[in-house]
């Protein structure tokens, strides 16, 4: 609709009909007005990238596509070793895919909560935004919109290599792949506006910064929840001791995921319908019937966000400020945090005391950190306790290495190490770039640039030594490993802990992020895209240069190999030393000279 | 108390700062006045060390801020104009953590809380998380923090934004005891009634050169005309700026002005 239509001098308002249309009218001309500032936004960045972010730009768009490739890949392996099997192989891939459709299903809904609350509610463009005579249809709507967007390119980067493997295999014909986004579409807005519906409900009786820790929460209880269930139901053990007697047990278990009254169901029922290779096995009527209930159920639910919108969107935002100012404990005769500070005092100079209280401080008020601190720790737990049975996988591996356990505990080094990339990924590089903006408080004080480096160094450290040893102690337990190995496995996370806090912090002193104070969006920009980059590779190369001897003195050239161990061990320790120690440098070199 | 001696800067070939030199001795109130991107937080972020110059030095009661930092660090006290404080703090763990920073002890840190809390009107604030406190609050936090370590030197950029009236009384006294004490107030602002009303001496900076320095008086009688501090900032501050980046309203609001 071009500008003419907008009311700026003839009234539109008249009898209730045109009344309706009227508010229509400009309801979607200020969604498209904020829509078409937002796009100037976008392309304004773009237009104004620097020459010297270019090479980053590159690098974060060549990452994503090895990502996307590795992924293709990957799904290609096991969907195309499914395919390949016997009677259960096809029907064993569609529930699969069934499963995961529905695990994305439950992320998409999760993340659109969340995002929902923040975008919707606690943004200071929605403020802005209130204040102008723009209405509140259209407020909601475009922060619809841009909820969907946020919440939507993570499941693009997962989906997309589940789908196009999907393809691949089954041979699908060259229009299964535009219709992947015709089927995705009214997918994607369902979990959105359920997302929506459930928001305003709930915001308008509890303030949104309380919602949103309930939701988090609930998201938390829900994973452990998960971890249980499969346990219960012995998915679990089933997948670890399958042999044929158990195969329709499986597929009772994996059937969930293929409950007609799962949108994720109705998504995999329509691409399992138009994938055959050969034409008369395409069902195009059960094709329409699924994507009918996708259209369906998604404008229904669309419509129903629509209708609750003014009664309860503006009663949930105004709720969401008038929230009570409470009181923090540091006062407090007995506050935990008065004790902390009194032993930082004791232990560390009095700047270092300062700046590690205030973290300790920051981080502990904040719901929105330590509650993803919680998800991650959730995950790890179900991780352990499911090590156990991989160790009935491993029987098959024992012709690579004599000692099924030792590889295993190689790889379970590995893992606890991209856990802990993860987390330092996800917390420990933002720390300096949260500094940024506040440094004309840190920065002014007469302590050495080099203190602030030091400082977060030690405490990021102390952290992860309290996440990643008990992690390992616990998995050596686990899988029952016992002799050299349980204490080469803890030097190895101690040093290895120490090269990924160090490569964090030298990242986040290299490529600090000053413009946003969102540590989760500082996370997700190029600088934390390198640090993953680096932290997989190194953990790559660290757990290649440990598994080398040991394949080497397990073989037959094992004396020889016990032989130049001592130096091997010394060369490692010096590659390590130096992986440790360059980033550091090259940080607080870096952070020296830096301009604020 | 604070020299400056031949700061230059430029951004990306745009020179912000160009040969500026300035001594103000112990004890005085001086401020900064200058039309926007005429220089003036370039010259704060070098004298508190944020920025590095192209050439020249900032010293800060003896000590250049490049060549030896924390010893002049020490010496200042800094309040920006829109202060990031960390949000998930209280009030009162902010002045701790300040006094942390600077060495403070924790009787003093207690001490300055209680006065500077009671004279900004704030103390019923002290425990609430900075993420409820309103600009005005946190622009008095951050006076509060300045004080707190006993500077020699007060760098403040636009102090009264946001300050109740009685919170601006109790500033301008406080600045003012602090200059009679010894201490040096660098003060940026657009306020020209602030300056007219405070300082002892004023420097005018238009495109990264200083155009005038002296007082106030002075200005006057070399303008050789009377009138307020802002009819002779503006024809300053206007000298050779081209027809095309004159406002449509400078004509209208001379016409006003005369009729």
């Amino acid at each position: 609709m071009s500008n003419a239509a907008i009311p700026n001098e003839t009234p539109l308002r008249g009898s209730p009909r045109e009344e309706r249309l009227s508010d229509e009218v400009l309801e979607s001309h200020h969604t498209r007005v904020v829509i078409g500032a937002k796009l100037r936004i976008a392309w304004n960045a773009v237009r104004h990238i620097k020459r010297h972010l270019y090479l980053h730009a590159a690098a974060g768009f060549t990452l994503m596509i090895v990502l996307l490739g590795v992924g293709t890949g990957m799904f290609h392996l096991i969907f195309d070793f499914l395919n390949r099997q016997p009677v259960f192989g096809a029907p064993l891939m569609d529930r699969l895919v069934g499963i995961v459709l529905l695990i994305f299903f439950s992320m998409l809904l999760f993340s659109n909560l969340i995002i929902t609350l923040s975008t919707t509610y606690l943004s200071k463009e929605v403020e802005f935004l209130m204040g102008l005579p723009v209405s509140r249809q259209a407020i909601f709507r475009q922060k619809l919109i841009e909820t969907v967007l946020y919440s939507s390119w993570a499941f693009a980067m997962l989906s997309l290599p589940l789908f196009v493997s999907f393809g691949i295999v089954r041979h699908a014909p060259w229009y299964f792949y535009p219709l992947i986004v015709v089927l995705v579409v009214p997918f994607l807005m369902i979990p959105a506006s359920l997302g929506a519906i459930f928001t305003m409900l709930v915001t308008s009786v509890l303030p949104a910064r309380k919602t949103r820790t309930l939701c988090i929460v609930l998201g938390i209880l829900s994973l452990m929840l998960t971890g249980v269930l499969a346990k219960v139901t012995g998915l679990s053990q089933l997948l670890a001791t399958a042999d044929k007697q158990d195969f329709l047990q499986i597929m009772n278990v994996l059937g969930v995921g293929n409950s007609p009254m799962l949108p994720s169901a109705w998504l995999s029922g329509a691409l399992q319908a138009i994938a055959p290779a050969d034409p008369l096995d395409r069902d195009l009527m059960r094709f329409g019937y699924w994507l009918a209930m996708l259209l369906a159920t998604s404008l229904f639910l669309m419509e129903v966000t629509r209708w609750l919108v003014p009664s309860l969107y503006y009663r949930g935002w105004c709720l969401s400020r008038d929230a009570a100012v409470k009181e923090v404990e540091s006062n407090a005769k007995f506050s935990p945090f008065r004790i902390i500070d009194a032993y930082l005092e004791r232990w560390f100079s009095s700047p270092t005391a300062g700046l590690l209280s205030k973290d300790l401080k920051s981080f502990w008020r904040d719901p929105s950190q330590w509650t993803q601190l919680v998800i991650l720790l959730g995950l790890m737990i179900i991780y352990i306790t499911n090590l156990g049975y991989s160790r009935q996988y491993s029987k098959t591996i024992m012709l690579v290495v004599n000692d099924w356990r030792l590889l295993l505990s190689f790889f379970n080094l590995g893992a606890t190490c991209f856990i802990l990339s993860i987390l330092t990924t996800r917390f420990v590089y933002p720390m300096l770039s949260l500094e940024g903006r506040g440094f004309w408080t840190v920065g002014l004080a007469p302590i050495p640039r080099s203190r602030i480096i030091w400082q977060k160094f030690i405490l990021c450290l102390a952290l992860c030594l309290g996440v990643s040893v008990p992690l390992m102690v616990l998995s050596n337990f686990v899988l029952k490993i016992t002799g050299p190995f349980v204490l080469i496995s803890y030097a190895a996370i101690i040093i290895m802990s120490t090269g990924l806090t160090s490569l964090s912090v030298g990242i986040g002193a290299i490529l600090p992020d000053f413009k946003e104070d969102n540590p989760a969006r500082i996370a997700n920009g190029i600088g934390g895209t390198m640090n993953v980059l680096l932290s997989l590779a190194y953990i790559g190369v660290s757990v290649f240069l440990l598994v080398l001897p040991t394949i080497a003195l397990s073989g037959n050239m094992g004396a020889v190999a016990a032989q130049w161990l001592p130096a091997y061990v010394a060369i490692f320790l010096l590659i390590q030393a130096v992986l440790i120690w360059l980033p550091l440098r090259i940080g607080l070199r870096r952070w020296a000279e830096m301009e604020f | 108390m604070l020299s400056l001696q031949n700061l230059s800067k430029d951004y990306d070939g745009f020179r912000a700062l160009d040969d500026l030199s300035l001594e103000i001795p112990a004890g005085e109130f001086f401020c900064f006045l200058g039309p926007n991107g005429a220089g003036k937080t370039t010259t704060i972020k070098i004298i508190t060390g944020l920025l590095k110059p192209a050439t020249g030095k900032a010293i800060i009661a003896g000590h250049d801020i490049q060549a030896a930092p924390l010893e002049a660090k020490r010496q200042i006290g800094y309040i920006p104009d829109t202060p990031y404080l960390y949000e998930k703090l209280s009030g009162r763990d902010f002045m701790h953590f300040v006094g942390n920073l600077y060495g403070v002890p924790r009787q003093e840190v207690q001490a300055a809380i209680d006065k500077y809390f009671a004279a900004f009107r704030i103390a019923h604030a002290a425990d609430n998380l900075i993420e409820n406190y309103s600009f005005g609050m946190r622009q008095k936090l951050c006076f509060s923090a300045a004080f707190m370590h006993k500077p020699k030197v007060l760098v403040v950029d636009e102090p009264m934004v946001g300050l109740d009236p009685q919170s601006a009384r109790t500033l301008k006294n406080m600045l003012r005891e602090f200059c009679r004490d010894g201490g040096t107030v660098f003060l940026s602002t657009h306020l020209l009634a602030i300056a007219e009303e405070l300082c002892d001496r004023l420097g005018i900076i238009t495109r990264g050169k200083l155009r005038f320095l002296d007082s106030v008086d002075d200005l006057r009688r070399q303008m050789a005309r009377e009138g307020n501090l802002e009819d002779l900032f503006l024809e300053l501050t206007n000298d050779g700026v081209t027809n095309t980046e004159e406002s449509p309203f400078t004509e209208t609001e001379s016409i006003a002005k005369e009729a």
